[in-house]
């Protein structure tokens, strides 16, 4: 039984294993006048490009990086992150929902979707964005993930060992 | 060298120097050879373009942005000065992506320091005739020894750098290093030797900043040294009369070694005695009789 167990939760492990990667969140509200403020917040201070999507026909009429660190182009968005923790962008004609994007870790080309906030990201972290999101509840970092799955598996491995003492 | 084998060099040279020709450090646009904050982000923008499908002009493709951006973030955005074993300073402006290694100890150092088998594109002749001791690198190219250099061979691997020993084997290893740099001067030659425990932490040391690889390095000395602290309090209280007799013999039959070298430091600081410590020279190829009287308690 206790070996049982202990392969279930070394199972549970490897599945929650690849969700960990760069803690990174988009939150976005409606703006006044129409549009949306965005808020993108990275984990670490690191180098990073990110690519969001917008709707057709939107505007970033401001954004929180230096002019030199971001471009529009059609209906994407390029931001370099270099060292930023957050960053906040304007868009005009445009939904929270309609919004969407990747990063790339740039010290070492991991990438994946950026989430919106609430969001848990189930993908290796060279996904390029394809994979699927799986909506849970807050908090969004992927990192998290494996964190409950140690203590899940702590919390099992404790009580297989009281069961078996209770046994002696 | 016949003639066939001196043109095939100069062949190869060529196709392996065209492609560096210029090289400058990778995102250094005004050639300054400093990469500011805003070269980066142009770099990174024409980056994120490109591989959103947008015109790729003069756009870094994505080993050449991780490149960009390990200099801006590693090493200040300025080249990297590295001095090796033989006080020479050598300047690089890119991280290194393929190396030669004609030296095992060197090789083994980077293993220890976590350098990854793949940047190494080819080893001596003897390396991959130990795949017990360096099993990922059993079927790696080998390009001969310091003493039979395969020029093509090391040539056609097209590698950044190239390491050979710094302070054995000088006149052939100068000689290599010679004429590599001749062929293509953009290959580095360092010379780092990791086979002496005088100079070993040095050597480690210069290897870990060639590739950055400097929290490695440090684990790697803490162990080290705890191993010649605990070996040295060992030795501490025993009897200096009560060492054991030793020869070391390496390379071939008789081949042993003497003062100055590597392996006889190493005998004296495992607790042995060297038998022919008195020899003038560091690797002397002794007479069997002289074994044979001397009879040591260890081989």
């Amino acid at each position: 039984m206790f070996k049982g167990l202990v392969i279930v939760c070394l199972l549970f492990l490897a599945v929650a294993a690849p969700a960990a990667g760069m803690g990174i969140s988009r939150t976005a509200e409606a703006a006044d006048g129409g549009g949306c403020i965005v808020h993108v917040a990275l984990d670490d201070a690191s180098v990073v490009g990110i690519t969001e999507h917008i709707p057709p026909g939107s505007t970033v009429s401001s954004c929180s990086l230096p002019a030199d660190q971001w471009k529009q182009s059609g209906n994407n968005l390029y931001l370099a992150i270099i060292g930023e923790e957050e960053i906040t962008y304007v868009v005009s004609g445009c939904r929270p929902e309609d919004l969407s994007g990747t990063w790339t870790d740039l010290s070492d080309g991991n990438a994946g979707p950026v989430p919106m906030a609430g969001e848990e990201v189930y993908s290796p972290s060279d996904s390029q964005g394809t994979s699927p999101k799986k909506p849970t509840a807050s908090p969004t970092k992927a990192g998290n993930t494996a964190s409950i799955a140690g203590l899940t598996l702590a919390a099992i491995a404790f009580a297989a060992c009281a069961g078996r003492r209770g046994k002696q | 060298m016949n003639l066939k084998g001196f043109l095939i060099i100069i062949l190869l040279a060529a196709i392996s120097f065209a492609p560096a020709a210029g090289a400058g450090m990778p995102g250094d646009e005004n050639g300054d050879s400093v990469l500011s904050r805003q070269e980066l982000s142009e770099n990174i923008l024409r980056y994120l373009a490109c591989d959103a499908g947008e015109a790729c002009i003069d756009a870094p493709d994505k080993y050449e942005i991780l490149d960009i951006v390990h200099i801006y973030s590693a090493w200040g955005g300025r080249p990297k000065e590295i001095v090796d074993s033989a006080g020479k300073t050598h300047t690089l402006v890119c991280p290194l992506h393929s190396v030669v290694v004609m030296n095992g100890e060197t090789l083994e150092t980077m293993r220890s320091l976590g350098v990854a088998p793949s940047v190494v594109v080819a080893v001596d002749k003897y390396t991959p005739q130990k795949p017990e001791f360096f099993p990922e690198y059993a079927a790696t190219p080998s390009v001969g020894s310091i003493w039979s250099p395969d020029y093509e061979r090391i040539l056609a691997s097209r590698p950044d750098a190239v390491f050979l020993y710094a302070t054995v084997s000088t006149k052939e290893c100068d000689e290599i290093e010679r004429r590599i740099t001749s062929a293509n001067p953009e290959i580095t030659v360092f010379r780092i030797d990791c086979y002496h425990p005088e100079t070993y932490l040095d050597d480690a040391r210069i290897l870990g900043e060639v590739f950055d690889r400097q929290e490695d390095y440090v684990c790697l000395s803490g162990f080290y040294t705890s191993i010649l602290d605990s070996l040295e309090g060992g030795l501490s209280t025993a009897d200096p009369g009560s060492r054991s007799d030793v020869y070391f013999e390496t390379w071939t039959d008789y081949k042993t070694a003497g003062p100055g070298s590597g392996y006889h430091d190493k005998v004296g600081l495992a607790g042995g005695k060297n038998i022919f410590s008195d020899s003038a020279a560091e690797y002397p190829e002794i007479d069997p009789r002289r074994l044979s009287n001397v009879n040591p308690m260890s081989l």
